[in-house]
C-alpha cells in the first residue's frame, strides 16, 4: 500500500527552528516551565497541499486560538511497512478554514477544493441529495465541539453515543491546505498511559510542559516532574518516521506532481525539510514501558535522575559514560559526532545499561524497535534476536551493539526502542519500597486500570494495544515472549488478557505461532459470547472448557482451553491459543475494582492490578489448581511523599493447574 | 495457560462445556517440579535442561502436549525392547495415542487404528472421570473398571510395538498407504482383539465381563450414550449380525472374538475394503453393510435410522457410517 509525505513538499521550506525536541522554559502565570515540542513545526513559500499519509478517518477542529485554522487528525488504518511504534493518529495542524468550509461557515467547501471535499460532494451527487453537505460531515458539529479539552480523543473515536460518522480518506488524498505560516504535523503513538486529549486536536502547537524543579525538591516534587516529562514519549519526531522511507518507498507530492522517493532522495530533498535530520533517538524503557531510571531504580536517588549508560561510537574511543537524561528529558538524542565517517551504510553504536545485581540480577534487554550492524543498510531483529541477555559485568549489562543507518556521511533518523526487562530468578528479591514497582509474580502489575475505557458509551467491545510487554512466564508455562496486553467486555465479563506476540525461542521444533490479535474490533453485533470462547471457537487447536473441581461438598468451576484433536507442538502453521494468559471478572467486580482505584491512587500514574496470596492447591481428586487474591497497587501521596500503595478487592481468583 | 477467573465470571462462560476435571494418575507423570525432585533426589535434572529424556513428565506437559512429553512419547515409542507399562490409563494412554496420530501421519501413512483407539479411550476417560453418573456404580470399585484398565494398558503396550514398526521400524521409509495400510491395520486389529483383548477378557471376574459386555450391548444405553457423541463405539454391537453370536464379550472361550474384530475393522473402513476383503465378505456384518449402503444411495436414510437400533441392513451402514466419520474426523478439533 502507498505511504504519502504529509503535505506537498514543493514550496515547504527546510525547517531551522520549531522542530520536535526541547524548547526554551516560558513563564506562565509567573511559574517556570520547561518545554519539549512535540508538533513539527514548518513554514512554506505559499500555502500547501496537507497529504493524507495513508488511509484513514478523520475528525477536524478549529484551532482555539484562531479560528481561520483547522487541525485535522487522521486516524490510520494501514500499518507502517517497517518495524516501528503502532501510530495511533497522525494530527494536520494550520489547515486554511476556507480549504474545507464555505464561507457561510455551515456548508463544506465548493466542489474542486481537494480531495476530501470532492468525495464528499461525489457522495452526496450520487446519492441525489438536493441539500449541501454540511462541515458537521468533518466533525465540525456541535455534539464535538462542545467536548472539553479533556477528554479522550479516543472516546470520541469510538463513542456510541455522539452520532457522528467520521469520514474516510485514502492514501495521497489532498485533504485540506495549510497556511503556509502555520504548518504542524504531530503524530501519536499508542499508549496505554499516555492518552491523548482532545486538547492536541485544537491548539497550534503541543508543548509538554514541566514546572521546572526548586534546587532542594521533594520526593514527591522530582518524582512527579520526571513523570509528568514521560509524555514526550506518547509522540514520535516525524523526521524519524520519514527517514525509515530510506529502504522503502513513499510517494511525494512535488508542486502537485506525485514522485516516488527512496534512498538518496529521502535523505537529500525530504529530510533536508527537517531539522532533526542526522539526529538518532536512543529510547531505553524499563518493564512497565517507562523510561530506564522513572522508577529511580537505576540511578543514585529517588530525587536524583542521573543515569549513566555506557555508549562506543567507535573502538579507538571506546565506551564513554553518557547521562541518558542529559537534554532534561527521557529520551536520548545520538548524534554522529565520533563516528567512522569513512565507513558506508551504517554505524555501530554498543550500549551498555547500568543494573545492579540488588534491583535486577537477570536482566534482560529487549530489542523492541532496532537494526543489526551489518555491511548492507541495517535490517531489523528477527524475532528471537530481539531476546538478549543482560550478563551484569560491574554493574552493567553486557555490551549490545545495534546499527544506525549512516549515508550521505551522516545519519539516517534512527529510533531505537530497548527495553530493559527482567528475567525470572531465583534470587529473593524485597518488594520494592518507595516510588518504586516490583512485579512480584508474572500477573502481578501486568495489568493496569488504564487499560479501562468506557464500554457502556463505546462502539468496541475489545482492545488489544499494540506495545510490546516483556513477561517471564517460564517458571509455569516455560517460555518467555513479549505479550500484547488487551481487554474486552464480553459475555457479561471483563477478561483482560496478555498475548504472546513475539516469543523467545530459539528451538526450531519448539516454535509455534503466535495468534494474531491487535487492534479495537467487535465481535459481531452482539457481546453474549465471551472473548476466550469466541477465541477457541475459531481455534484448531483446543476448546474452551470448564473444569469442576470437587472440594466436599463444594464445586469450584475453572476454564482451561483443553487440547482436543490437533496437537501443535512443532506444528508452527497453528496458533498456539494456549499461550494467552488472563484474568476474568464481571462487569460488576470490574466496576468496583476501578471504583476503588480511582477512589485511592493517582490515575495519572500507573495503577495496577496485584495479585498477593498465590496458592496451589488441590482438589479431593488431586486435581491442582491455582488460588490468588487480587489487590490493587498505585501511586498515593502521603507527607509530602509519593509512594506505592496496596488496596485490596476481596476478589479470589483461580486457574486450572500449577500456573 | 492462566486463564484465571472469578467463580462469578465463570459462570457468565455459559457455552462451555462443564467436566469434571480429571483426577490425577501418577506413574511418570509429576504434578510439578518439586514432586519430581522429591521422588528423584540427586537424578533429578535441573528444570533448564529436562526434556524429557529420563521418560519422566509433567501433566502439564501432557496436557500441553508440550515437547518434554514428546520427547517422552518418542522414547516410550522408539526403545526396543519395547517399554511396557510406562503409560497409564486412561487419559496418558489418550494423550499418547493422540501424539502418535500426529507423527504417524507426519510419517504419510494413512493407518487409522489409532484414530479408533483415541476414540475409543477418549470415551472411556469421558465416561469414567467425567462425571458420567450413571455409570459410576458400575465402575466405583468395580471388576468392570478392573477389565477395562487391563484392555487399556495390554493393547497400549501391544500398539507401541506397531508404532514403532510405522515410525521407526519396517515401514519408516516406507509409507503405508491404501490396501497397504488396510491390511496393517487388519492385522493389528487381529492381534490386538483376538490375542492381546482375549487374555484381558479371559482373566478378568465374570461381574466385570458382564458390566462391560452389557455396557457395549445393551439397546437402552446405546440410545443414552448417542446423546452424549459416544455413540460411535458402542452402537454397532447388533448381536444379530454374528454367526456365533460373537458379540457376546461373557461367552467363553472366544469373548465375542468375532464382533470384537470385524466392528472396528468395518467402522474405520465401512467406506472401502471391509466388505470387499475376501476375509469378512461372507460375514453377515459385511453383507448387511453391502447390502445397507446399496439402499443408502438409491433412496436414503429410513426414519428408524434416528436411534440407530438394527432395523434394517440401511441402518446398521448408517451407524457404521457415522461412527465411521466420526473417528476419521477426531483429531481435526
Amino acid at each position: 500500500m502507498a505511504f504519502y509525505f504529509f503535505a506537498d513538499i514543493g514550496a515547504l521550506d527546510s525547517q531551522s527552528d520549531f522542530q520536535f525536541g526541547p524548547t526554551e522554559n516560558t513563564s506562565i502565570a509567573g511559574v517556570e516551565y520547561e518545554q519539549f515540542l512535540v508538533t513539527s513545526r514548518h513554514t512554506g513559500q505559499n500555502d500547501l497541499d496537507a497529504v493524507a499519509i495513508c488511509r484513514g478517518q478523520i475528525i477536524v477542529q478549529e484551532q482555539t486560538d484562531n479560528q481561520s485554522l483547522l487541525n485535522i487528525l487522521l486516524k490510520p488504518i494501514d500499518n507502517l511497512p517497517f518495524v516501528f511504534p503502532g501510530i495511533k493518529y497522525y494530527l494536520y495542524k494550520g489547515i486554511k478554514k476556507s480549504s474545507l468550509v464555505a464561507s457561510n461557515d455551515t456548508d463544506i467547501a465548493q466542489r474542486d477544493s481537494n480531495d476530501l471535499i470532492n468525495s464528499i460532494w461525489a457522495f452526496f451527487d450520487k446519492r441525489n441529495y438536493t441539500t449541501n453537505p454540511t462541515k458537521e460531515l468533518l466533525g465540525l458539529n456541535d455534539s464535538i465541539d462542545s467536548l472539553i479539552d479533556t477528554i479522550d480523543l479516543d472516546d470520541i473515536f469510538e463513542s456510541s453515543s455522539l452520532d457522528v460518522q467520521f469520514w474516510s480518506v485514502q492514501p495521497g488524498n489532498k485533504i485540506g491546505k495549510f497556511d503556509k505560516d502555520a504548518i504542524g504535523f504531530e503524530i501519536i503513538t499508542n499508549s496505554l498511559l499516555h492518552k491523548p486529549k482532545l486538547a492536541v486536536l485544537r491548539n497550534a502547537s503541543t508543548f509538554i510542559q514541566v514546572q521546572t524543579l526548586s534546587s532542594t525538591p521533594t520526593q514527591k516534587d522530582f518524582f512527579e516532574h520526571w513523570h509528568k516529562k514521560e509524555a514526550i514519549l506518547g509522540f514520535i519526531d516525524p523526521c524519524s518516521l520519514f527517514s525509515e522511507f530510506y529502504n522503502k518507498e513513499i510517494s511525494v507530492f512535488v508542486d502537485g506532481v506525485v514522485n516516488k522517493w527512496q534512498g538518496d532522495d529521502i535523505n537529500q530533498n525530504l529530510l533536508l525539510k527537517f531539522a532533526n535530520k542526522g539526529l538518532c533517538y536512543l529510547d531505553i524503557r524499563n518493564e512497565f514501558n517507562n523510561s530506564i531510571n522513572y522508577l529511580k531504580n537505576y540511578g543514585p536517588s529517588s530525587v536524583d535522575n542521573t543515569t549513566n549508560i555506557q555508549i562506543k561510537k567507535n573502538e579507538e574511543l571506546g565506551f564513554y559514560n553518557i547521562n541518558y537524561y542529559s537534554n532534561g528529558w527521557p529520551i536520548l538524542v545520538i548524534d554522529k559526532n565520533n563516528f567512522n565517517e569513512s565507513l558506508r551504510n551504517f554505524q555501530s553504536l554498543s550500549i551498555k545499561m547500568p543494573c545492579s545485581n540488588d534491583e535486577n540480577p537477570s536482566p534482560l534487554i529487549y530489542l523492541d524497535i532496532a537494526s543489526k550492524p551489518s555491511d548492507n543498510f541495517p535490517t531489523g531483529f528477527s524475532q528471537k534476536e530481539k531476546f538478549v541477555d543482560g550478563l551484569i559485568t560491574d554493574s552493567y549489562t553486557q555490551e549490545l551493539e545495534v546499527g544506525l543507518p549512516w549515508a550521505d556521511d551522516n545519519l539516517l533518523n534512527k529510533l531505537t526502542r530497548l527495553k530493559l526487562v527482567r528475567k525470572t530468578t531465583n534470587e529473593n528479591l524485597l518488594p520494592a519500597t518507595d516510588a518504586n514497582i516490583r512485579r512480584m509474580d508474572y500477573l502481578d502489575c501486568l495489568f493496569p486500570l488504564q487499560i479501562n475505557y468506557d464500554f457502556a458509551n463505546s462502539t468496541l467491545t475489545t482492545k488489544v494495544f499494540d506495545e510490546n510487554i516483556y513477561l517471564d512466564v517460564s517458571e509455569t508455562h516455560f517460555f518467555d515472549a513479549a505479550f500484547n496486553l488487551g481487554i474486552s467486555f464480553t459475555g457479561g465479563n471483563v477478561t483482560l488478557f496478555a498475548n504472546p506476540n513475539i516469543i523467545n525461542q530459539n528451538d526450531r521444533n519448539k516454535e509455534r505461532q503466535t495468534l494474531e490479535l491487535v487492534g479495537d474490533w467487535k465481535f459481531g453485533n452482539e457481546t453474549s459470547d465471551n472473548l476466550l470462547f469466541n477465541l477457541s471457537e475459531d481455534d484448531l487447536s483446543s476448546n474452551l472448557v470448564t473444569n469442576v473441581l470437587f472440594k466436599g461438598e463444594d464445586e469450584l468451576h475453572v476454564l482451561e482451553f483443553q487440547t482436543s484433536g490437533a496437537d501443535i507442538e512443532g506444528q508452527f502453521s497453528v496458533p498456539d491459543i494456549r499461550k494467552i494468559l488472563s484474568l476474568n471478572f464481571t462487569i460488576e467486580q470490574w466496576n468496583n475494582i476501578v471504583s476503588i482505584a480511582n477512589s485511592n491512587f493517582l490515575m495519572d500514574y500507573w495503577v495496577f492490578l496485584g495479585i498477593t496470596n498465590k496458592l496451589v492447591l488441590e482438589d479431593d481428586n488431586q486435581v491442582n489448581y491455582t488460588s490468588m487474591d487480587i489487590i490493587i497497587k498505585g501511586f498515593q501521596v502521603t507527607d509530602n511523599s509519593l509512594s506505592v500503595q496496596e488496596a485490596t478487592t476481596n476478589l479470589t481468583v483461580i486457574a486450572y493447574g500449577v500456573v | 495457560m492462566a486463564l484465571f477467573s472469578t467463580q462469578e465470571a465463570t459462570a457468565n462462560f455459559t457455552k462451555t462445556v462443564s467436566i469434571p476435571a480429571e483426577p490425577f494418575r501418577a506413574g511418570r507423570e509429576f504434578k510439578s517440579y518439586e514432586y519430581y525432585q522429591l521422588y528423584l533426589g540427586d537424578n533429578a535434572i535441573p528444570l533448564a535442561e529436562w526434556e524429557g529424556q529420563d521418560l519422566y513428565w509433567l501433566r502439564r506437559d501432557r496436557e500441553l502436549s508440550n515437547h518434554r512429553w514428546h520427547r517422552a512419547a518418542h522414547l516410550i515409542t522408539s526403545a526396543q525392547p519395547s517399554l511396557e507399562n510406562y503409560l497409564k490409563p486412561f487419559a496418558q494412554i489418550n494423550s499418547y495415542y493422540k501424539t502418535i496420530h500426529f507423527w504417524i501421519k507426519g510419517k504419510n501413512h494413512e493407518s487409522r487404528w489409532v484414530n479408533g483407539a483415541f476414540y475409543l479411550v477418549n470415551d472411556l476417560t469421558d465416561a469414567y472421570y467425567k462425571g458420567v453418573t450413571f455409570l459410576a456404580d458400575w465402575f466405583t470399585p468395580t471388576p468392570a473398571y478392573n477389565l477395562l484398565q487391563a484392555l487399556n494398558l495390554a493393547i497400549a503396550n501391544y500398539a507401541i510395538t506397531k508404532f514403532y514398526e510405522l515410525l521407526y521400524g519396517v515401514y519408516a521409509e516406507v509409507p503405508q498407504k491404501g490396501v497397504d495400510a488396510y491390511i496393517f491395520d487388519r492385522n493389528f486389529i487381529e492381534i490386538e482383539q483376538g490375542q492381546v483383548a482375549l487374555g484381558a477378557y479371559s482373566t478378568a471376574e465374570p461381574e466385570g465381563r458382564e458390566v462391560v459386555s452389557k455396557l457395549f450391548n445393551d439397546t437402552g444405553w446405546r440410545a443414552i450414550l448417542k446423546d452424549m457423541d459416544v455413540t460411535g463405539i458402542f452402537i454397532p454391537a447388533f448381536p444379530e449380525l454374528f454367526d456365533d453370536g460373537g458379540s457376546d464379550l461373557t461367552l467363553p472361550p472366544n469373548y465375542g472374538k468375532d464382533a470384537r474384530i470385524q466392528i472396528p475393522i468395518a467402522m474405520l473402513y465401512c467406506d472401502f475394503n471391509f466388505y470387499n476383503d475376501p476375509a469378512f465378505s461372507t460375514t453377515k456384518l459385511a453383507k448387511a453393510l453391502k447390502n445397507g449402503e446399496t439402499i443408502y444411495k438409491k433412496v436414503g436414510l429410513p426414519p428408524s435410522a434416528i436411534i440407530p437400533v438394527y432395523t434394517n441392513d440401511v441402518d446398521v451402514y448408517f451407524a457404521f457410517l457415522r461412527a465411521h466419520i466420526n473417528i476419521l474426523n477426531v483429531f481435526n478439533k
